[in-house]
């Protein structure tokens, strides 16, 4: 988990103020979908909670490719686009810049509504490029993009004077910097590692809670900064693990490279790690009875294998389904969910349904 | 500093229990981490069972008044008849016998936060490690308003039963009319469905009747789309709702709420008055949320940011989570969880989430409801919903209501027994 302690962020005490379950028309942090169209592309936000969101646009038969983006609300993110996403040495990478009718602009930026940016023009090749003065594939300069005047009023721009995910203030986001000069920007460089910014989250590490983003907080890693990357370097950068882990399903966790240096899998030992498990865990019981155990209509947990919590939650947040538990799922990380299936595996006997 | 703040809104009540733990306390003081929990609703009742069941060894000890509980969760189901009060009680029976921890029942008199102690109107004097209060609401004054003629009932018990008595003894073509405070209050939707069901009530038993709703807010402020159906299409021409209707002052005799819109005369008046947090929370320093209702606290823990060593949880704390049972039931697991491993020297879970979930019947057989996670931003150190894991229902359905009742049954159940 990526996660920052003292960056300031303007939240509006109304969203704080959301009703039980949250009603419709109550204002909350919810996500808002930045869509347009664009060439072949993957496009990323970074934001100021720590989260990361990337989307690739769906190819249509034209060139003009739809993309959709969901972003919290609220919470300043920087965007960027990269075409040829999927070739090393030919990425081209646009950070992208938003204008409003009355001029001002800026890479941070938040919404609260919907924000169609119409097509952006990207190029295609390096040798379309336009600002890539030192040639690692990203545009030194940020494209600008005018919102149409139905969006400006509904864009924030983010103006504050220092942006600690773009220390030197020049539109580019320090994990898409080249610090070590050989062409390649330090997000994709094996060799590069920033002094106070071990992952290159954007986040200082004295800031963050995870400095190698390995979803395992620094007082509880055996291993906080964990230069072997052998295991785990298709991770570094995904917060989402579902997507990454062959082993999602794999319940024996002596094979799972992923989790080798993860000290709260199966064997461990340690209370306050099982306690991050129990807590999450007990949060089911409002509904599901203590324990798990359901006195009720209402399905118990226990009983239950580790696979079928894990299964059955992932597809809830994968399903777009306006039902409690859909909705409830979608309130945990995958490493949380691991951690909540493996409590309940581990209360014994206790009957199922 | 060992200063007392001695009110006489906090009225005795002796009580054999209280005496008769009162040894056990001592016995294990010089040994166990003491912690004490002022209130038994859903925040504290939890808090109290879950520090004893995850660590059995503390000296845990439940400071509440009462000898029993009742809920208002499913509450409005006693002024349509389908529930009794007996239904809704509790009492902290299994907090004592199956977890092992003290129950008091005595009014606290005053926090002593520099000394850690409780001193108990009695006289009696408790000392804690840690303390968590979770007091609940309490009703900032209304000019007029004398609760025994005009009944909140809005914390379950008698006033849910005068009320009741009231619509039942109320002609047929009378008006029933509620008033709603501006937000925050203890459950969002819960004014919304006791309109609903006083309609349902009302056009089966008392034909002709009305339900005028005069909310402080500008809309309908949790699971709108449902109740919007409810008022418009379900309940069209008896529930008559008018927003921004701010309440100045009530003819208790008369039976008159006197707002910036005019006067509303009715047949039987609900004023559900401003809240704010326990009068605790007030007297000992902690409602320091910037509108001065609330105590404000670390979602980590629960730790007042006025008070080290206090915890405040439930409807009292200022984090902005919804104020309501299932959320202030799982305030308490994140409470209780973080001073188990305070008081073992460690640091409190980084990432904690909380969630509420409620059920709101609309009819005797349909139910709406409405749901959202939250989790700790450590940027902002806030508790913030979760994008994604907010919703509710777009209509009351019959499966939502048999699944309100599975849902109260577990939650009653994680609470008290």
């Amino acid at each position: 988990m990526k996660a920052y302690t003292t960056i300031p962020i303007i939240v509006s005490a109304g969203l704080l103020l959301t009703a039980c379950g949250g009603g419709n028309n109550t204002p909350s942090l919810e996500e808002y979908t930045l869509s347009g169209t664009v060439p072949g592309t993957l496009i990323e936000a970074f934001c100021d909670d720590g989260s990361y969101h990337r989307v690739t646009s769906t190819r249509n038969g034209t060139n003009k490719h739809p993309f959709a983006l969901n972003l919290p609300v609220n919470i300043s993110c920087r965007v960027l686009m990269t075409t040829n996403e999927d070739e090393p040495n030919n990425k081209v990478i646009t950070p992208i810049r938003l204008v409003k009718n009355n001029g001002v602009a800026n890479i941070a930026f938040s919404s609260t509504d919907d924000i169609n940016l119409g097509h952006v023009d990207l190029p295609l090749a390096r040798s379309e490029m336009t600002s890539d003065r030192n040639n690692d594939g990203v545009e030194d300069e940020p494209v600008n993009i005018q919102l149409s005047p139905a969006y400006s009023d509904l864009v924030y721009i983010d103006t504050r004077d220092s942006d600690p995910m773009d220390s030197d203030a020049d539109g580019i986001i320090n994990i898409y910097e080249d610090d070590d000069g050989d062409h390649i920007p330090n997000r994709y460089d094996d060799d590069t590692r920033i002094s106070d910014d071990y992952d290159k989250d954007g986040i200082k590490d004295k800031d963050d809670i995870d400095d190698d983003n390995d979803g395992i907080e620094d007082d509880r890693d055996s291993r906080p900064k964990d230069n072997d990357d052998r295991y785990d370097d298709d991770d570094r950068y995904d917060d989402d693990d579902r997507y990454d882990d062959d082993d999602r399903y794999d319940d024996d966790d002596r094979y799972d490279d992923d989790d080798r240096y993860d000290d709260d899998r199966v064997g461990n030992t340690n209370p306050t790690v099982q306690s991050a498990g129990r807590l999450l865990a007990s949060q089911c019981f409002q509904c599901h009875g203590s324990e798990g155990v359901s006195k009720t209509r209402i399905d118990s947990l226990v009983g239950e294998s580790r696979n079928e919590i894990i299964e059955e939650l992932f597809e809830m947040q994968s399903e777009n389904k306006n039902e409690i538990m859909h909705l409830q799922a979608k309130g945990y990380s995958a490493e949380q969910i691991r951690l909540i299936a493996d409590y309940f595996v581990g209360i014994p006997g206790k009957g199922g349904n | 500093m060992n200063t007392f703040s001695r009110r006489n809104f906090l009225k005795a009540m002796g009580s054999a229990t209280a005496l008769a733990t009162f040894p056990t306390i001592l016995k294990a003081a010089n040994t166990n981490p003491r912690v004490i929990v002022i209130g038994g609703g859903f925040a504290g009742a939890t808090a109290a069972k879950y520090l004893k069941h995850w660590s059995p060894s503390l000296n845990v000890t439940l400071v509440e008044p009462n000898a029993s509980y009742q809920s208002p969760i499913l509450s409005n189901l006693v002024i349509n008849g389908q529930k009794s009060l007996s239904d809704i009680t509790f009492n902290y029976n299994a907090l004592q016998q199956k977890y092992g921890a003290n129950v008091v029942h005595e009014w606290v008199a005053g926090i002593d936060a520099a000394g850690k102690k409780v001193e108990l109107t009695s006289g009696r004097t408790l000392e804690y490690d840690r303390l968590i209060v979770a007091p609940g609401i309490s009703f900032n004054p209304v000019s007029g308003l004398d609760f025994d003629k005009i009944p909140h009932a809005w914390k379950s018990g008698d006033q849910l039963i005068q009320l009741k008595q009231q619509l039942d003894a109320m002609p047929a073509g009378g008006n029933f009319v509620m008033t709603i405070p501006p937000a925050p209050y203890r459950c969002p939707p819960g004014p919304y469905e006791r309109a609903c069901l006083v309609a349902d009530y009302l056009r089966r038993n008392k034909p002709g009747s009305k339900v005028i709703v005069l909310d402080a807010n500008p809309g309908i402020i949790a699971e709108k789309e449902a109740f919007s159906y409810a008022f418009n299409t379900t309940y069209a021409g008896i529930i008559e709702y008018h927003t921004d209707v701010v309440l100045e002052s009530v003819d208790s005799d008369r039976r008159i709420a006197i707002t910036d819109a005019g006067d509303f005369d009715a047949d039987v008046l609900n004023v559900i008055p401003v809240q704010s947090a326990g009068k605790i929370i007030t007297a000992s320093g902690l409602a320091n949320h910037a509108s001065g209702r609330w105590a404000n606290v670390d979602p980590l823990s629960y730790e007042s940011t006025a008070r080290p060593g206090i915890h405040v949880i439930g409807d009292s704390q200022g984090t902005g989570q919804p104020k309501a049972g299932h959320i202030a039931n799982a305030e308490a697991k994140v409470c209780a969880d973080a001073i188990i491993r305070l008081l073992g020297g460690r640091q409190p879970y980084q990432q904690p989430t909380t969630n509420s979930a409620c059920y709101s019947p609309i009819s005797t057989t349909t139910a709406s409801w409405a749901t959202v996670v939250y989790r700790y931003n450590p940027a902002t150190k806030l508790m913030t919903p979760v994008p994604g894991s907010s919703g509710a229902a777009h209509r009351a359905d019959r499966e939502s209501y048999r699944d309100m009742l599975g849902w109260a049954g577990n939650l009653f159940d994680d609470t008290f027994a």
